[in-house]
Formats: structure tokens, sequence, C-alpha cells
């Protein structure tokens, strides 16, 4: 081993010209620190005949004569350099990197000297003491490889609080489950990051603060306007801790990785998403008891028990879509959904046909068609579906399976020029129907807002036909030549 | 001289651990999440909601010190209320009206055409008047107290006095809220010493200024061999496995700097330097890892860190840090940043903030006797440098300054005005809920430490941390007892890039007068 050493020395120094820090030699003979320190000194103290002497670089470490040497660097505040005696003296232990050439003056500027040792070995003097760092490239590469324990063994101290792992993130909620907060290492936990934390996260969060999620919950489903993130912002400031804003951030990756149904998602939106599976826990009675409720308040005077078939089947399908959907969501959803009571009370009073007075673009989730005096729950759950329900088109997936017709039913309550729709026309004919009357209202105005798609005549040269109009210098008002322009197309 | 001989151990050694605990819950988050954040509202938000917050105690200050004092002042609780003549106190909020402060209209105002004048280094002239305001309005403090009450624009005041005839108040005694309460440590763990081997240390740095054109790159490597256990002697080694954690209090990059600024720099006509490497972020990355691997890092940024300059910065984006992403134990934290710290817990249990908590059941670790948590506030000096342009330096300390703002109760009171500020709405994160038993501050010109106490208790512990490049410090911190040691990394005798201390001549460094 010895030998090897001096070889590797003597190559290293003298045939390629490169400095050997201990750290570097260690790394490479995987040994400990401190023997690397004592065989570059015993290579120091016995070079090769033939190779000549190395230059040596010491680190001393220990304590200097005076303390305030430290103050003289300061070129920034004169007079604080005089103040000296402002705030307290601290000890202070210093290492210096110096050359062998100037190490007895070094060391007699020391009081005591706490240790000395090689630093490194070099051909000649070392300049600049950037070139310390040229190994270290090595160094790294081969620490980056080690394990923790044998990093251990060749000197680097580890403690038991270094990990490798995801971070997580330190909350300061105290009612907060402390097994979850406090985990500032461990490389099995589960971390923010990942996408079941948040949904477990949440978890103990929502029996905890059933109320704030109500708040939230309350606006996603209510307003179901554009204004809706910022409102849920708002609320969210209760939160205040660094866990909801890894949530927030957390929320919209999650939106992402939800299959890219639904590219205008906003935070309401994120919401909607997230309440939907809570859907599934309140299937069978939401349904029944939805749907007369839902008829009551549809002004047409439509057939409940058509209608009751119809949302028996797309309830199943748009059950089976939320899978999809963050899962543990699940068992949260409906606490939320109970608690939305006011705004729905509110947006029930609003005229009845709004729901469907989605125009294409936007999504509301507006559960204006339930009756939310009766049940609650099954108002919403009944606005959850329509909130899904009422998504554009292009956003829905498709699943191929048995309700998959069914579920493109509610889908499509607006007279939509697209293929599809026709495909779905006979299938969903009942589902117009059950939309029709409400819609009866809105679709002139959706129509009208829509602008006609103008046809532009192509020429004979392949391009579109622009019209051209001869400009005439006018004089206008104030005095001024220009030219009137014509009608443009 | 042969230095002897360096001994193996034959056990390798350990790392005192601790672990960061939650925050306490009165301690405020200084992250900008999607619920604050909001640029729509007026700044002046920030001072209402300051004023309200601690209006209460400083009333309760006041009137202690003086309900009894003779001639029967009273509080008057809207600052236009005062009569005149009329020996009161008043409560408000403090303005200073100062003709040099950086003002907008005068920047807009300028002619563009030539180049703006550099920032100035102080605001304070002869023609500055205080002013005291609260919702009502505002009125001109005078007096020759004023003087040494060092006061900087958006502290909470009580000021005593009367109305002079033309209409500005005279001041005759004026007082703060006061250092607010203190998470309670476990105190009799102070007094026993003999523990002191099993201590864990924080350490402190900050200003690596990487990418800088002359980085102090050696001194990094010397800090990182340091922290890791490797450099020195044994005691040494020992005594670096103590440092259980290392907070890098910001300024870690350098800022970009115009490519025809011209280097001058002794000895050095061309910057050519082995060390240049035209990716500081990588070099920075790998200094860190190489401390990840060790020890756990908190980065806060600075004012010349990538990332925003408005106060609180967020934390860096962990992914820029490559190798050091991979460790748990290396966490970006936003500036400021209120870490609270307690002994180690395995990961199965969950470690309370209580002192009396369970001792680190780690095997080889030396156990931990006297657990104690401590708060740490912690950020990277601009709150501090903008409040000591307010200031008159000969007088004024940046010591004396940052004891003032723990009875101020509020770490940036010159917040909106100017310093760039978050225009917060419904809270102001800045003001101090509880001391922290740890405050440091990066980036100063010079180490300066000191204990506040009050009532007899030690409260608080000070630390001013130098910038790195310039001093080569590292401060350390004793958590159980909150002494402090600093380790000056030194090159002599080589052109380094870092630190002015050693010059190239070969010289002592204590005769050094750079």
């Amino acid at each position: 081993m010895a030998k090897e050493i001096r070889d590797y020395l003597t190559k290293q120094l003298f045939i390629e010209k490169n400095i050997v820090t201990f750290r570097s030699l260690s790394r490479q003979f995987k040994i400990h620190v401190n023997q690397a320190k004592n065989e570059l000194d015993a290579y120091y103290q016995n070079p090769e005949p033939s190779s000549g002497h190395a230059h040596a670089t010491y680190l001393v470490c220990g304590e200097l004569t005076s303390v305030h040497v430290h103050d003289d660097a300061m070129d920034v505040d004169e007079d604080v350099a005089s103040h000296e005696e402002d705030g307290e003296q601290a000890p202070e232990i210093r290492m210096t990197l110096v050359g062998e050439q100037d190490l007895d003056s070094v060391k007699s500027s020391y009081t005591s000297i706490f240790s000395q040792h090689v630093y490194c070995l070099s051909p000649s003097a070392v300049i600049d003491a950037g070139l310390i760092c040229a190994p270290s490239d090595k160094v790294r590469e081969t620490d980056a490889k080690l394990k923790q324990d044998e990093a251990a063994e060749l000197g680097r101290v580890i403690g038991p609080h270094v990990r490798k792992g995801k971070p997580v993130p330190h909350t300061a909620l105290p009612r907060a489950k402390e097994a979850l907060s406090r985990k500032p290492t461990g490389p099995g936990l589960k971390t923010a990051k990942t996408k079941e934390e948040p949904a477990a996260e949440e978890k103990p969060k929502e029996p905890e603060k059933p109320a704030k999620s109500k708040q939230s919950g309350l606006l996603d489903w209510g307003k179901a306007k554009p204004k809706q993130p910022a409102k849920v912002e708002e609320k969210k400031p209760k939160f205040e801790e660094k866990k909801p804003q890894n949530e927030e951030a957390e929320k919209p990756r999650k939106i992402k990785a939800v299959p890219p149904a639904k590219p205008t998602v906003t935070v309401k939106e994120e919401k909607d998403e997230e309440r939907l599976p809570k859907e599934k826990p309140a299937p069978g009675k939401a349904i029944k008891t939805a749907e007369p409720i839902r008829g009551v308040k549809r002004k047409s005077a439509l057939k409940l028990d058509t209608d009751s078939d119809e949302d028996a089947d797309t309830k199943p399908s748009s059950r089976e879509k939320t899978p999809e959907k963050p899962q543990a969501k699940s068992g949260t959803k409906l606490k939320k959904m109970v608690v939305v009571s006011d705004e729905d009370d509110d947006d029930d009073d609003e005229p009845v046909p709004l729901p469907k007075a989605v125009p294409k673009r936007k999504l509301k989730a507006k559960p204006t068609m339930i009756d939310s005096d009766d049940d609650e729950i099954a108002s919403k759950t009944e606005a959850s579906l329509r909130a899904m329900m009422d998504i554009d088109d292009d956003h829905v997936i498709r699943i191929s399976r048995q309700g998959s017709r069914a579920t493109s039913v509610p889908t499509s309550p607006e007279p939509e020029p697209e293929p599809e729709t026709e495909a779905k026309a006979d299938a969903s004919s009942d589902g117009d129907v059950e939309m029709a009357d409400s819609d009866l209202d809105v679709k002139p105005k959706q129509v009208r807002k829509r602008k006609e798609k103008k046809v532009i005549p192509l020429g004979s040269n392949g391009l579109k036909k622009r019209r051209v109009v001869k400009s005439r210098r006018e004089r206008d008002a104030k005095g001024f030549l220009g030219r009137s322009r014509g009608d443009y197309p | 001289m042969k230095p002897s001989k360096m001994t193996v151990p034959e056990i390798p050694l350990t790392r005192s651990a601790t672990s960061v605990l939650a925050t306490p819950p009165k301690a405020p988050s200084f992250a900008i999440d999607s619920s604050n954040k909001t640029y729509k509202h007026q700044y002046a938000n920030i001072y209402f909601v300051r004023l309200r917050l601690l209006r209460s105690s400083v009333e309760e200050n006041a009137n202690r010190l003086w309900k009894e004092v003779a001639g029967n002042p009273e509080l008057v609780s809207r600052v236009l209320d005062v009569q005149k003549g009329k020996l009161c106190y008043v409560i408000g909020t403090v303005y200073m009206d100062m003709p040099l402060k950086p003002n907008v209209l005068t920047d807009l105002a300028r002619d563009h055409s030539i180049p703006a004048p550099p920032p100035r280094e102080k605001y304070c002239s002869a023609e500055d008047s205080v002013m005291l305001e609260d919702e009502s309005g505002r009125i001109r403090l005078v007096g020759d107290h004023l003087k040494s009450a060092r006061l900087v624009t958006g502290v909470i005041m009580g000021a005593l006095g009367l109305e002079t005839a033309n209409g500005d108040f005279e001041i005759v005694d004026y007082c703060f809220a006061g250092l607010p309460p203190q998470a309670s440590v476990d105190d009799e763990s102070m007094a026993v010493d003999s523990q002191a081997d099993s201590d864990e240390w924080v350490a402190v740095v900050s200003g690596f200024d990487v990418g800088a054109l002359d980085p102090p790159d050696a001194q990094l490597q010397m800090l990182a061999e340091y922290l890791s256990g490797e450099a020195c002697g044994p005691e040494e080694q020992l005594g670096a496995a103590r440092v259980s954690r290392l907070i890098i209090a910001g300024n870690s990059l350098s800022p970009v700097v115009a490519e025809t600024q011209e280097i001058e720099k002794k000895g050095r006509r061309h910057q050519e330097t082995i060390t240049f490497s035209p990716h500081p972020l990588r070099v920075l990355s790998e200094h860190l890892t190489d401390l990840a691997h060790s020890i756990p890092i908190h980065l806060l940024p600075g004012a010349s860190d990538p990332t925003g300059t408005i106060l609180p910065q967020q934390a860096l984006p962990r992914a820029m840090f490559g190798g050091a992403s991979s460790y748990s134990s290396f966490a970006c934290e936003t500036n400021p940043a209120y870490i609270r710290i307690g002994p180690h817990s395995p990961a199965s249990t969950a470690s309370d903030s209580k002192p009396n908590g369970k001792a680190s059941s780690s095997k080889a670790a030396p156990s931990n006797p006297s657990p104690v948590s401590r708060t740490v506030l912690v950020h990277s000096g601009q709150p501090l440098d903008d409040m000591f342009r307010y200031l008159p330096s000969p007088p004024a300390t940046r010591l004396a300054l940052a004891e003032a703002t723990l009875s101020w109760r509020h770490i940036a009171p010159t917040a909106p005005d100017t310093l760039w500020c978050h225009p917060y709405f419904t809270t102001d994160p800045f003001v101090l809920a509880e001391t922290p038993h740890l405050y440091l501050v990066g980036n100063q010109p010079a180490f300066r430490t000191k204990l506040v106490a009050e009532a007899g208790a030690a409260r608080c512990r000070i630390v001013l941390v130098p910038g790195f490049k310039q001093s080569g410090l590292l401060v350390l911190v004793n958590l159980r007892t909150l002494a402090v040691r600093t380790v000056c990394l030194a090159v002599h005798g080589m052109r380094s890039g870092g630190s002015t201390l050693d010059s190239e001549q070969a010289e002592p460094p204590s005769s050094a007068t750079s």
C-alpha cells in the first residue's frame, strides 16, 4: 500500500505535474483522511531521490495573538472599526493555508497552534490558491458514488439527520399530525411533492377544518365565475402556513396530472374535480332523491321518471369517470359537500337556465337545477355532477365503456356543431329533452352571441379575395389632407 | 518542524444531530403563496396592520412608564386630538421625512439623458423631520430627545410631550413596544456546564459570492473540508462534528457584473484565473453538494441571489442545486426565515418542541442530555442595511440597530418606504410576536455579536455575520448556551480570490492593515 501511494504521488507530482491534496489521496486509495495526511507527510519527508522535492502546503490551525485582525479588512465603515468594543468578543480559531516557505512566519503569529498538517503536495510552490480546487473534481466524483457509511470511513462526519430523499415541509400547523410535519429526514417518507401526500394531508385536515374547507368549497360551487379563483385565494389566507402553500402548489400540479381533459382549469375547477370523486360515497341516495328535486326546479315540468332513468345511467358513468381523478379525495369530499349550503341557496335563487347558459368556453358549475333546501347533500352531488357535465366536449374523456354514451349525454346540452353531437344525438335525445326547455331561453342568446363565420371567396390564383376600394384624398375637419379609407374587410 | 502523526479514529465520528421542528405557531410564514400573491393592494395597509398589531403593546408600555408621571399625562387616542400645551402621550407610526431619501417623483422628474446619480450611502441630513402618524393624521415631532432615539420610518412609538405654539409636538420621552415574550426554554439545562462536550452548534455563514471575478474558491473548499470533519487534527474534527447545521444567510451568488468593468487587483492585470468558471451556479452546487453530504444546510437568498428583490424573498428552487437537492436535509428557506431547531428525533416518533423532550436515541452520536429547542430568526441583511442608511453612523452602530429592532418588535420597519416589500394586505409578517433565541443577520461588514438580556435573563443572541468573501469567517453558535465562536479560514502567501486579510506579502497577519 505504501509503495502504491508513493508511486502514485511520484507519478502525479512529477510526471503529470498535478497537485495532490489529502482529500484526493484519501479518495483515491480509500483511506481515512488522517491517514492520507500522514502519507503525504511521509512522502514529503522522504522524497524519491530521482524526482526531487515536492512542495508542501500546510494547513495550520490555532488561535491568533490578536483577535481584531479581521477588522482591518473593513473598508466600508471606517468608523465602526473604532467601535470594536461594540458587542462582545468571541474566541476565534483560525485556519491558514500556507506554503512551506511562509510556514514559520505564519506559525509565529499564532498564540497557540492546535494542529498542523500537510494539506497538499505540489511540484512547485502554489501561487494561486484556486489551484487546490483542481483535485476537488475527482474528489467530488468519488464522493458522489460513495455511500454514507463508506464516506464516514474515509473521515467524513455524518449525522443521522443527513439523509437523502425529498424534503418534507415543516408546517406550522399545531394541530396537524406531527408525524407528517416533523420529518426533515427520511428517504422512505412520502413528501409533499408526491401526489399521494397532499391527499393524505388533506384527509387529516379535512375533519379538522371543515369550516375552512367549507368556505373554499362554497366558493367553488356557488359562483363559478372567473373571479372565483380570487375568492378562493382570499379564503386561503386562513391557512397561513407553509403547508397550504405546498398544497396549492401541488394542486395545479395535480391538475396537470389529470388527463388533459380540462385545459381551462382554474383553481375553482380543480376544486370541482376534487369534489367529484366525492360523489362516490353518496351515490344511491343522492341520485334518487335528487331527481324529483331537480325536476321541480326546472321550468319544464318534465318527466321525472325518464329523467331519473337517464341520470341513473349518467351517474354511474360519471362516477366511473371520477376514478381518474385523484383517488384520495373520495373520503373527504362529502364533508365539503355538506357544507356548501349557503352559496347554493343563493344560487338557486337565480334564474334557472344559468347552468346551461354556459358558453362553450366557460365552465359553470352552477347547481341551479337543484333545490337544495330539501336535501343538501344530494343537491351538492347533483351540483358536482352538473359541473362535470358542463365540461366542454373537447375536454371530455371518452371512455369506452357501457356508460360512455350516457356520459356524453349530459355534456352536450348545447347545440354544438360538432360531429360528436350528432353521434350522440339519438342517445342523448333524452338528455337534450331534459335540458331542452331550460336551454330554450338560453339558446337564442347563445346563438346570437356567436359570430357568423364569414366565407371568404377564393380568387383564381388561390388567394383569398380582398376588397379593394379606391381611396380619395380629403380634407378632414382640421384641414389635414388624408386618405379616406374604404371599407376594409 | 515535523508535525505529529494524525491518528485515525477507530469509530468514525458522527455528527451531533438536531432536527428542524415546525415553526412555532406565532412565527409567521414568509412564503408568498397563491393566497397572498396579489399585487393589487396599496402599501398603506401594511402600516395600518402594523399599528394595529403593536399599538396595544406600546400602550401598555407607555401606561406603565408615564401614567404616574407628574403632570398627569393621559393617552390621547388620536394624534390630531392633541391639545396645545397639555402634557399627553400619543402612539403612532414614525415617518421620517428626509429629502435625501430616494423619491420616485424626483426620479421621474430628473433629466434622463444623464445617468442617474449613484444611490446614496446615507439618507440622513440636517433637514430631516420626524413625524408621528396614525389613522387620523400626523404631527411633527421636535425635541432634543429625538436624536438619541435613533428612529427610522415605520417604527411604532409612543411619545410623551406637549404641543407647542406652532403645532409641533415637543417630545419629553418616548417608548417602544419592548422585547416580545419568548418561548420558554428549559433553563436548568443552561446551568450545567459539564455537558458542554455534547452540545450542538449551529454554523452560520453568508456571502459566498460565487461567480465573482475572484471568488473565494479556496476558502470555500476549506470550509467544506472543515465542516465535514476532514481538515485539521482530531480535536478540530471532533469540534466540527458537533456542528449540527449550517445556515447560509444569503448572497451565495455574486451579482452579475457588466463586462465592461475593469478588474483592478494588485498583481493581476488580466483576469485569467484557474478557477474562472462560466457557470457560477454549477460551482455553487458543487460546493453545496460537498457540504450536503455531511451536514444539513439551510440556504437563504440574499440581495445578489437570483430571486425576487422584494422582501420577503422566496426560497430558491431546490432543483437549481443539482446534487444537493437529492438530500432532504438541504433546505431552501425564504429570506427572512424562522427556523426552529430542536433535539433530533428518529424518524418514527414525533418530536415535540418542548424543551424537556426526549434525548435523541441515535446510537453512535453522543446522546443529548440537555435537549433544547431554539428559534432562530435569520435574514440576509437587507433590512438592517436599509435601516442603517437612515442613521448617522458614528453614534449609531449596526449592532445597536439590530438590538433596537427587537425592542421595536419589528425586523424591517422601513419595509414599504425604502425597503422593497411585498404588498401585504392582512398581515405584517415582519412583526415579532416572540423574541427569537438567535437573531442572525448576514452580509454585514464585520462580525459583531451581543447577548441581549432583559431582567437579568438572557433572551436573544444577536450575531452579525460578515461576508465570507471578505472575511472568511464562519460563525458557530452553541444552541444550548448561546455562546459564540468563530472560525476564520485564511490563505497566506497565495493569490486567493477571497479575503483581503492576508496580503501577498509574507507578513504575519496580525500586523496586516490592508
